[in-house]
């Protein structure tokens, strides 16, 4: 095994040093095509210890790659495939410097010209998150079988072959943010380099434009595809790949934060939750909380009233309250009992309720999940300490099947523990273009500035309460009546791609959605 | 929700793991189950001093927040001079301009200026 790992090294190594010549690495421009995938390797194994502590850094960061061949049924297709699990720097714009290990798992389609063949990097946010719940459960060849909205589905989830790949319409790579996964800072930098707004993009930036050049990616498609705090993550991104000459036809923003300053779960104290009423009544009428409770088939048209109400005579009442502490009319706290299944007296004591207070009293006694309020356990937790039920019945299934899944279908393992979460979001830096927490409608409209003709897709979920629909929504409409600017909503929380139905319904969204990209 | 109660919430996430009878993972030293369930979040002490800055920008008032972001982009590459050559730009890291150089340059001058670069956005269809 020995000569062959350090002719990759060494291979790696010539690609670093050709890539600093070239000024850092120019995705845009074109590329040769890269040699065929080396063959499959026996279990390899990487004996480097990453890190997520924040002063973390490695002194050397070896550039590697562990790769599979696998073939799935798809329909009546068969895909040939290969997986790559690698290691890779990103390297500093102008000196060429390595900044940062990314740790990351490439899905790439055999037998497709990589040339023209579509490429999407997928990230979760946090920040501080690893990438393992888009790769384990959304679009990748394989996904956890959780049955969400459902937990009754027995644990740890089956990692089962994903009929919704998006492999058939783009190659996919999952690449963890610095701290998390399996991915770390290089001396002289630490983890707590690239825990912020500005440096975490950069450091992204630096990593895809590696990648695509030492994958002859240059002219690829290229998309990127964020959840959460990835969506803010995607906009600024978005902006600097442009300038940097990268050119990128879309972005999917699953679930994203876009503006921290709109969202009264994580903004300022004073920001208004109307972002929050239309998920309060889609809650409402899933538990027939609403009244008159709209059959199921209704509810995105009965929230066109919603939405209305939110933004008009509710936002109105919010505002006033947070003002002067003035108490809501009459007609309003009716909606609001209506509309989302809260006692009046809740609503009369202080019309502005967030994410929290709501899961904690819609339902005595039950706790409703944050990322899906669909999800419940009984609330047995002390005031001010409840879990999010959503979360936990899924958190340790994905932390097991993603280590089973790189050593035993990827053949690649290390003496780490790849780090689901890592505390980067205690010690991030929130600032961005002079505000204490980020706007990034600026980056996103910059980067479709530089790239007018730059698709850009928002999902969201009706039961996620922490990325609320409507929020994504009054965001998005800030970049005005932009034919390629699209939002689409499903039944299910911040995972809409967790609860099977929607994630059908996706698949064939998104499928069609890079279809008109890809001809934009 | 601080840093105890993190502390707090992964503490239980690992009883209820442990309960449930998860089993901890193959590699090295284990995995804790450590769940995400804070995304978005942001530290209270930060919060609290976070003010709204009026309402979000939309309209004209974006289109001048996106051409404050470029041009502040391009000035700095520029410096006092206030114009780049193709090799500034591709130095400073601003590849599409360096790319798009000689159709910003309608002078054919060798220099741009951020009103250059300005025109030729706004020819391929950007609202600036």
């Amino acid at each position: 095994m020995r000569p062959r790992f350090a002719s990759r090294l060494l291979a790696a190594w010539l690609v670093t040093l050709l890539a600093a010549c070239s000024g850092g690495g120019g995705g845009g421009s074109t590329s040769a095509p890269p040699p065929p995938p080396p063959p499959a390797t026996p279990t390899y194994t990487n004996p480097t210890v990453y890190s997520s502590n924040p002063n973390a850094s490695l002194a050397n960061a070896p550039e590697i790659t562990s790769v599979t061949h696998h073939s799935m049924a798809l329909g009546s297709a068969t895909l040939d495939y290969t997986a790559t699990v690698g290691h890779l720097n990103a390297l500093a714009m102008g000196t060429g410097t390595p900044r940062a290990s990314f740790f990351y798992v490439a899905y790439t389609l055999d037998g497709v010209a990589p040339s023209t063949r579509p490429i999407t990097f997928f990230y979760n946010g946090g920040p501080g998150s690893a990438t393992v719940w888009l790769h384990l459960g959304s679009f990748g060849p394989k996904r956890l079988a959780t049955g969400m909205p459902a937990t009754t589905a027995p644990t740890p989830y089956a990692l089962v072959d994903n009929a919704e790949t998006l492999l058939d319409v783009t190659d996919l790579v999952f690449v963890d943010a610095v701290g998390a996964g399996l991915s770390q800072a290089i001396a002289p930098n630490v983890n707590q380099s690239f825990y912020g707004v500005d440096a975490d993009a950069q450091v992204f930036r630096d990593f895809i434009m590696r990648y695509l050049l030492a994958n002859g990616r240059g002219s690829s498609p290229k998309f990127l595809f964020g959840e959460s705090y990835g969506g803010p993550r995607s906009a600024v991104l978005a902006d600097l790949l442009e300038s940097a000459g990268v050119r990128l036809t879309g972005v999917v923003l699953q679930s994203p934060a876009m503006n921290y300053n709109n969202n009264c779960g994580i903004g300022p104290m004073s920001t208004s939750c109307a972002g929050q009423i239309p998920s309060y009544g889609a809650t409402a009428a899933w538990f027939n909380r609403a009244q008159p409770n709209p059959a199921a088939a209704e509810v995105p048209s009965w929230l066109d009233g919603v939405r209305t109400f939110a933004s008009g005579e509710y936002d109105a009442a919010s505002r006033a309250f947070i003002a002067t502490q003035t108490p809501p009319p009459a007609t309003v706290v009716d909606r609001l009992v209506a509309t989302t299944g809260l006692r009046a007296s809740a609503w009369q004591e202080n019309p502005n309720r967030g994410q929290h207070y709501y899961r904690t009293n819609l339902t005595p006694g039950t706790l409703h999940g944050r990322y899906d309020t669909r999800v419940t356990l009984p609330n047995n937790s002390p005031p001010g300490q409840e879990i999010d039920p959503s979360s936990v019945v899924i958190g340790s299934s994905f932390q097991m099947r993603i280590t089973e899944h790189l050593s035993s279908n990827l053949h690649y393992t290390n003496p780490s523990t790849y780090m689901l979460l890592s505390n980067a979001i205690e010690n991030w830096n929130f600032g961005h273009d002079g505000r204490a927490l980020p706007d990034t409608i600026p980056d996103l409209a910059s980067a479709i500035a530089q790239n007018p003709r730059l698709k850009v897709l928002a999902v969201n979920g009706y039961h996620d309460i922490a990325t609320p629909f409507y929020t994504t929504e009054q965001d998005l409409a800030r970049l005005g009546n932009n034919p390629n600017v699209r939002v689409l909503n499903y039944f299910g929380g911040h995972m809409t791609y967790l609860d099977d139905n929607s994630r059908r319904l996706m698949k064939a969204d998104l499928a069609q959605w890079y279809g008109s990209a890809l001809a934009n | 929700m601080g840093a105890p109660l993190r502390t707090e919430l992964i503490r239980r996430l690992v009883a209820i793991a442990l309960a449930a009878g998860a089993a901890t993972a193959a590699w090295g030293q284990g995995a804790a189950s450590q769940v995400p369930m804070l995304d978005p979040w942001v530290p209270p002490e930060v919060r609290e001093k976070a003010t709204v800055q009026g309402s979000p920008t939309s309209g004209e008032a974006l289109r001048v927040e996106v051409e404050r972001k470029l041009r502040a982009r391009f000035e700095a590459a520029a410096g006092r001079g206030g114009t780049l050559s193709r090799e500034q730009a591709r130095s400073a890291g601003l590849g599409a301009i360096a790319r798009d150089f000689e159709a910003i340059d309608q002078r054919q001058s060798g220099r741009i200026g951020f009103e250059d670069y300005k025109a030729f956005l706004r020819s391929r269809g950007a609202a600036l």
